[in-house]
């Protein structure tokens, strides 16, 4: 018998120059029978390939990996405990909030009035209606002061007067 | 957007993966534990994004956390090497080692001591079948340096089995 074809191949299947189909040749070629002397030493190695493409798990592995799933999905499941809320807690974020507006427009307000409030006027109001200089004012009280004696004096001139017409 | 299931189109990679993962570690309890991880991985990315290509993204996935896991474990002054060498020492005693109980156990040892990239491009290709595309997408590398690993790692199981014939 011819072997001619088959130790081409084989050549090429060494220089890695053989497509998937020809390997395949190759592998059913090896894995006859009656494989010539010559090139049984070959034999061995494509029957492991053949045979190695049925190498699998072992038979628990789905069992197995089933239990390591379930432990799986176990860790990924949150558990969440129930804890019952009173009313005042569940207000205390609104509560807190209105504080927080509160103390910002009170302290803005305070800030804004602060910084738009008129340069204080350099006048002062003695009375209702009536505006002084500031620089007048010693005058002013001067003045009163001068005006309160007159008085005094014309009250006391006019005691004296009558007290005379009562001696009379 | 394409919706996802986990029972059609995530669970069903779990067997290509464990052998990509199994290649990688040489360890089936630790293969399982990356599988796991990478299908829990994969549902979650897939409930927050749509992933065009799932099977590619799973095995991107896969060989990173197998690759993390040996790193990790050369890092805790665990061997690999000498744990691939407990199991089987082919190179010295290749004809005790066609004995053994575990008909394969040779050549998985043979294949155990090709570098990561050249390992798993050759499982990939020659035992999964793939296209260079989709290997390069799987392993995040061109298509160009896919073929290079094949190659030499072809090349070197080659030599490796001569090697046993004489």
């Amino acid at each position: 018998m011819n072997y001619t074809y088959i130790e081409q191949l084989l050549e090429r299947y060494w220089q890695g120059e053989t497509n998937l189909d020809e390997e395949q040749i190759l592998r059913s070629f090896f894995c006859q029978e009656d494989v010539p002397d010559h090139l049984r030493e070959y034999a061995e190695f494509f029957s492991f390939a053949r045979d190695s493409k049925n190498e699998c798990v072992s038979e628990d592995f789905d069992s197995r990996f089933a239990d390591i799933l379930s432990e799986e999905e176990e860790k990924k499941t949150v558990r969440v405990k129930a804890i019952r809320i009173p009313f005042k807690t569940r207000l205390m974020p609104l509560l807190k909030s209105a504080a927080v507006v509160a103390l910002t427009l009170t302290i803005g307000g305070a800030a804004l009035r602060a910084v738009m409030a008129p340069e204080e006027p350099d006048t002062i109001q003695l009375t209702t209606g009536t505006y002084v200089q500031r620089q007048d004012v010693k005058a002013v009280i001067e003045a009163a002061q001068r005006s309160m004696t007159a008085k005094a004096d014309s009250i006391s001139d006019k005691k004296s007067v009558d007290s005379d017409l009562k001696t009379e | 957007m394409k919706e996802v299931s986990f029972k059609n189109d995530i669970l069903p990679l779990k067997d290509i993966l464990f052998r990509l993962s199994v290649r990688i570690t040489q360890n089936r309890e630790d293969a399982e534990d990356i599988v796991q991880e990478t299908l829990i991985r994969l549902w979650n990315e897939t409930k927050r994004q749509e992933i065009d290509n799932v099977k590619s993204f799973a095995m991107t996935v896969c060989r990173n956390l197998s690759l993390d896991h040996i790193s990790k474990k050369e890092h805790q002054a665990v061997s690999f090497e000498e744990d691939l060498h407990d199991q089987v020492d082919i190179g010295s005693q290749p004809d005790r080692m066609i004995e053994s109980k575990e008909r394969y156990g040779f050549l998985k040892t043979l294949i155990a001591e090709l570098p990561e990239k050249q390992r798993t491009a050759l499982q990939l290709r020659d035992i999964e079948g793939q296209s260079y595309k989709e290997i390069a997408a799987e392993m995040e590398i061109s298509e160009s340096d896919v073929k290079v690993n094949i190659f030499r790692a072809r090349q070197k199981l080659k030599e490796r089995l001569k090697g046993l014939k004489k």
